[in-house]
């Protein structure tokens, strides 16, 4: 019988150390997954922040440079 | 340019202000007030004819950063100054790059072409001068994957010591600046910890219906181990019990039969000698008896055990029920020097209930009494009437009292137990097999009645037995009168006698003859069958047939017969006389087509009744 408890129990304890070893497999696999699915969603929503940027800055030299025509056209001295 | 041309204009764009630079290099703003821009980019560029953006810290006027967009006018092809049209960066570019991921504010920062950062989402110091490279806070790889970005089309990642996600970096195409947006490093955290969450608490609550499963299974083979294990004590009991019995068997079964072979011994030795052959054959014959005593209560208890006692009940006089064993028993306590009595009260004297079985318990009761009570005593038996709860029914309650031997208090509790015994038959110098209580106890049980004992060594014991009847009428009695036996009605009457054993074929036979019939013996069933079939009609009165036969038994010869196609044939008179010797066989003989049955060993009354009744029956 006592034979039987330690078989048991060392059961239980391997059980526990594979569980636990697994979680923490998945934990390192599962942080490595959402990792990359940020890094992606970062890349997009910075991508997407730099071309909204980017028109707007776009727009100012559109801006000047056709306020700078219309001026140059209506001086009527320098 | 007057100022207010420049005011409509301002109104009219996108800037937030607007500034001229003129062909001297001095700077008129909305507010009329002049600066020297003769050392500025957005003058000197603007100058060698190009459009860009200067971006201009801690301006003078606002002490902001501003965004200054430039381009040249022209005056009949001639310079004539740079138009200057700005972004408050605080305002505009500060908005543009405030987000959130997940709730949790992200850090971006916008930086010019030479990577000086500009603005910032958090809010930006303007007095600051700080480069893009500054965020590596001196970490060579940091440094090293901002540096690369800086030169790779469409931007990469930069890792961040302690962000798991790090930051993405990448450059405007049109005014060939930088922005910057790092991911918060808590609301990675708090995704990550909540999709482990999620999935530790999933597996756990697996893992517990697992352990669960593994539980109610262990629990199921040990509860099957611990049957397996009761049944094996139990067999191993049985077993032991068997052999206990067979050993009591052995022992209990050879006394008798020492006696039988020893005086049948001493018999033929003293052949001339009548007085010692007397005694002799009547030694022989209370040995038989003994030894068919034992014989019966062993089947007894096996029937018992197997379970296949029936309760037959019939309509039964209590009465005459104490009357008849009283009458049974009177002879052989006189004898004893016992005095017997007996008083009978009972309001319903008519009930139902199983005379053979109660016949049994007490005689069994009765004859114990007999046995341990020593001449000079006393055995005296009751029956009361007393209340049932049911209607309809009433106790009957039997005590029988005598002042014999009586047993120790150590020794009652296993009075009903088979074979128990408080002294052997050679200390008690009485004779018994310690089953017969044990019968009574069942056979009381199968009756719905109870049984008590109570009793002192050396002054006697009361055995009290309870047994519930329903209430029966008087009219409903059947009562068997004692047949008178005139031998001289067997005188010439031929009986075909079916016996495959030749000892008892010898003994009926010898027996038979005695009386006056002629026997045609029949090894077995088959022999049987075809001598009546043979035989004219009526050439035989009877048949006495054994049931345990080779080729053919007695059932399947008695069928047989029945269905012969000559119907006097078929109807002859047909008597079971077999060693088994219960009611089911009984049963099983009528119930084959016999018309009755008798037990061996022969007894010579009963057999002349049961032949006379059989050949009555019309």
């Amino acid at each position: 019988m006592k034979g039987k408890k330690k078989i048991f129990l060392s059961v239980i304890i391997a059980v526990s150390i594979i569980f636990v070893a697994a979680m923490f497999v998945f934990a390192l696999q599962n942080g490595r997954r959402v990792t990359g699915y940020n890094q992606s969603y970062l890349a997009d929503n910075t991508l997407k922040a730099a071309q909204t940027i980017d028109e707007n800055l776009s727009g100012g030299f559109t801006n000047i440079r056709l306020i700078s025509q219309l001026v140059s056209g209506s001086l009527d001295k320098p | 340019m007057d100022i207010a041309a420049l005011q409509q204009m301002i109104q009219h764009s996108v800037f937030d202000f607007m500034e001229y630079a003129d062909v001297e290099g001095m700077d008129h703003n909305i507010t009329g007030g002049i600066s020297d821009a003769r050392d500025r980019q957005y003058y000197l560029d603007a100058k060698a004819g190009n459009t860009g953006v200067e971006l201009i810290y801690n301006s003078r006027a606002t002490h902001e950063t501003l965004l200054m967009f430039y381009s040249p006018v022209y005056y009949h092809g001639e310079f004539a100054g740079s138009l200057v049209g700005v972004y408050q960066a605080a305002n505009k570019i500060t908005s543009l790059l405030q987000d959130s991921f997940f709730g949790e504010a992200s850090l971006s920062y916008l930086a010019n072409s030479e990577g000086r950062i500009i603005a910032c989402s958090d809010g930006f110091d303007p007095q600051k001068e700080m480069y893009l490279t500054d965020l590596a806070q001196g970490d060579a790889k940091v440094l090293s994957a901002l540096n690369k970005a800086m030169h790779t089309p469409g931007g990469s990642l930069i890792p961040f010591p302690g962000n798991d996600v790090g930051g993405y970096l990448t450059v405007l195409p049109d005014t060939g600046y930088f922005i910057i947006r790092i991911f918060p490093p808590k609301a990675h955290m708090a995704i990550v910890a909540r999709s482990n969450t999620l999935v530790f608490c999933f597996v756990a609550v697996l893992m517990l219906l697992f352990a669960g499963f593994i539980i109610y299974l262990a629990q199921f083979f040990r509860d099957e181990q611990a049957e397996l294990e009761a049944a094996m004590k139990e067999a191993e009991n049985a077993n032991s019990a068997k052999t206990t019995f067979l050993f009591n068997m052995s022992h209990d079964i050879r006394t008798p039969m020492n006696a039988i072979i020893g005086f049948r011994n001493l018999l033929e030795k003293h052949q001339d000698n009548p007085e010692k052959r007397a005694g002799y054959l009547r030694k022989i014959d209370d040995a038989s008896t003994v030894l068919l005593s034992i014989i019966n209560n062993v089947l007894e208890m096996a029937r018992i055990e197997k379970g296949t006692l029936e309760v037959e009940e019939i309509p039964w006089s209590a009465e005459e029920f104490t009357d008849s064993l009283y009458s049974i028993f009177s002879d052989m306590m006189r004898q004893k020097n016992i005095t017997f009595t007996q008083d009978f009260q009972a309001e319903h004297p008519y009930v139902y209930c199983d005379p053979i079985k109660q016949r049994e318990i007490f005689t069994n009761i009765i004859s114990n009494a007999y046995k341990y009570t020593n001449p000079g005593g006393t055995v005296h038996m009751s029956l009361r009437e007393l209340p049932a709860e049911k209607e309809g029914w009433v106790l009957y309650r039997t005590t029988v009292t005598d002042t014999g031997l009586g047993m120790s208090e150590e020794f009652l509790p296993h009075l009903f137990e088979e074979f128990a015994r408080e002294n052997n038959t050679t200390d008690a110098k009485v004779e018994g097999t310690g089953l017969g209580m044990p019968i009574v106890k069942r056979l009381v049980e199968l009756l719905n009645g109870t049984i008590e004992v109570t009793s002192v060594k050396g002054k006697g014991t009361t055995f009290t037995v309870t047994i519930p009847h329903r209430i029966a009428d008087a009219s409903t009695l059947v009562r068997h009168d004692d047949i008178a036996i005139d031998h001289t009605s067997f005188i010439g009457k031929r009986l075909l006698l079916a016996e495959d054993n030749d000892l008892n074929a010898e003994i009926a036979t010898e027996i038979l003859e005695e009386e006056g019939f002629a026997v045609i013996r029949a090894e077995d069933g088959e022999r049987c069958l075809h001598l009546l079939e043979a035989a004219p009609a009526g050439y035989f009165a009877l048949i006495l047939m054994d049931i345990q036969m080779p080729n053919m038994n007695g059932y399947e010869a008695t069928r047989a017969i029945r269905a012969l196609p000559d119907k006097s044939k078929a109807s002859i008179r047909i008597l079971a006389m077999t060693a088994n010797a219960f009611e089911e066989d009984r049963k099983n003989a009528l119930a084959a087509g016999m018309d009755g049955h008798i037990a061996k060993p022969i007894d010579i009354k009963r057999l002349n009744e049961a032949i006379l009744s059989v050949l009555d029956k019309k």
